[in-house]
């Protein structure tokens, strides 16, 4: 659909997206830095009939909807796999396993998941011109310890609501006695296909003339 | 001057060899206040038509590109960062005041080692047979006196199989937008042009320009007869802007 649009919104519809990444990148010198080796390379995210396009600058980097050039790498899959991509916690390790089919060099791909991945932003320089130093520096301390605790204790609530929900609950049937369900009726399925199988060979049996 | 060959500058028609200088004077008034004024005139659009130039050059790492009347840079810019260390940038310009802001600016913003600078004219460049990839020019076409020789001038420089790009004004393919169009730029360009530049007849020599450059077609025509193939143009904002492509058998 988005190809129907004019280049000129398509082209504006990625300016903020590109504002945001390329601020972030700047106060991670890290990423910048294993950005520079791979200027000018191409990524071509092909999602459906739509591609997007991220172009490694130097240190940063540049989106579009439509790019003549042909790409380095090309990742191809659903929305919902690049989804489940952006939200893993081992981007390498889900790309590789994921159905997103990966073409092209696949270690430049799988370069920049790993830059993606290890992304670590300075908040006391990015808070630091709005709020100045002093509490830039306590607001920035404030955030590394919220995000490290969210990184803690999503792991701990995921089980707590999982728990929650299929034993206190039981809204929700635990994975092992789905899996032990769906085996029990696959066997009765076999079974009941065998039986099947065994009355038609005693009726075709029983049809034949006797010698 | 009855005998003389003469061309248009604007509305006007004038010798050929005096163009270029009507032409220059234009430039050496504006060029301090050109970024400005662009993004004033086209409510910063133009800095979209130039990234999807950009984007439809299909330049990659290690290319050389010739930004042909790259005036203050806005295309190397972004030409020097994909190209990176091992490509080179030509911003080339006949006007030696818009190449000066172009440098000093892109110097100063650290743009320094893959970018050279030439003064130049489009009708006989200065470059070697196909020693670029990718040559564009942007808004530039319409001040060359002789586009025919500027064209073949291109792809002459061009490697083959290289790309040249023709981002210029064009004729609106909209009947109401051509009509609001005209009375924009006959009326509101010549007033930003006296507001912020002092200098409104330049900006009447742009909307008169842009009217007597040719159409979307003749441009292609015109690539064609110049020795490129599978020439194509792509229309932005209902066709005041044409991106023209072609290449290099």
């Amino acid at each position: 659909m988005l190809q129907y649009l004019p280049a000129e919104l398509l082209q504006a519809a990625c300016i903020p997206a590109e504002l945001a990444i390329n601020h972030v990148l700047q106060y991670d010198p890290a990423a910048q830095q294993q950005l520079r080796p791979l200027q000018g390379r191409l990524l071509a995210l092909q999602v459906g009939q739509q591609a997007l396009f991220v172009r490694i600058l130097d240190g940063s980097i540049g989106l579009s909807f439509r790019n003549d050039a042909e790409a380095d790498a090309t990742l191809s899959g659903s929305l919902t796999d690049f989804l489940a991509l952006a939200a893993a916690q081992d981007k390498a390790n889900t790309l590789i396993n994921s159905a997103i089919d990966m073409a092209g060099d696949s270690e430049f791909a799988l370069g920049l998941t790993r830059i993606a991945q290890q992304l670590d932003i300075d908040w006391e320089a990015l808070l630091s011109p709005l709020t100045g130093g002093l509490l830039a520096h306590q607001l920035g301390k404030g955030l590394r310890g919220l995000l490290r605790w969210g990184q803690t204790t999503a792991p701990v609530y995921r089980t707590a609501v999982k728990e929650y929900l299929e034993d206190e609950a039981q809204l929700v049937t635990p994975a092992p006695l789905l899996a032990q369900f769906a085996d029990e009726v696959d066997q009765l399925k076999l079974d009941t296909d065998r039986l099947a199988a065994r009355l038609d060979r005693l009726q075709q049996a029983s049809a034949q003339p006797k010698e | 001057m009855s005998g003389d060959k003469t061309t248009h500058f604007g509305y006007q028609t004038v010798a050929v060899e005096e163009k270029q200088a009507k032409v220059a004077e234009v430039f050496h008034s504006v060029a301090a206040k050109y970024d400005l004024m662009n993004d004033l005139m086209s409510f910063g659009v133009h800095r979209l038509w130039k990234r999807i130039t950009i984007d439809m050059s299909g330049v990659r790492p290690g290319n050389r590109v010739l930004d042909l009347a790259g005036g203050t840079g806005d295309l190397t810019r972004k030409f020097s960062k994909i190209v990176g260390p091992q490509g080179k940038v030509i911003l080339a310009d006949i006007n030696s005041s818009m190449l000066n802001v172009g440098r000093d600016r892109l110097t100063d913003q650290g743009y320094v080692g893959n970018i050279e600078y030439v003064q130049a004219n489009a009708e006989c460049l200065p470059f070697e047979d196909n020693s670029f990839d990718v040559i564009t020019i942007a808004f530039g076409l319409r001040n060359v006196t002789d586009k025919d020789a500027a064209l073949r001038s291109m792809a002459r420089c061009l490697k083959p199989g290289g790309r040249l790009l023709v981002l210029e004004f064009s004729k609106p393919t909209n009947p109401l937008m051509s009509k609001a169009y005209d009375l924009y730029s006959f009326t509101a360009l010549p007033f930003m042009g006296k507001v912020v530049t002092n200098d409104a007849e330049s900006y009447k020599y742009l909307a008169e320009s842009i009217r007597m450059h040719p159409d979307q077609e003749t441009l292609k025509c015109m690539m064609e007869e110049a020795g490129l193939v599978r020439c194509s143009y792509h229309n932005m904002t209902s066709g005041v802007v044409a991106l023209h492509r072609g290449i290099k058998p």
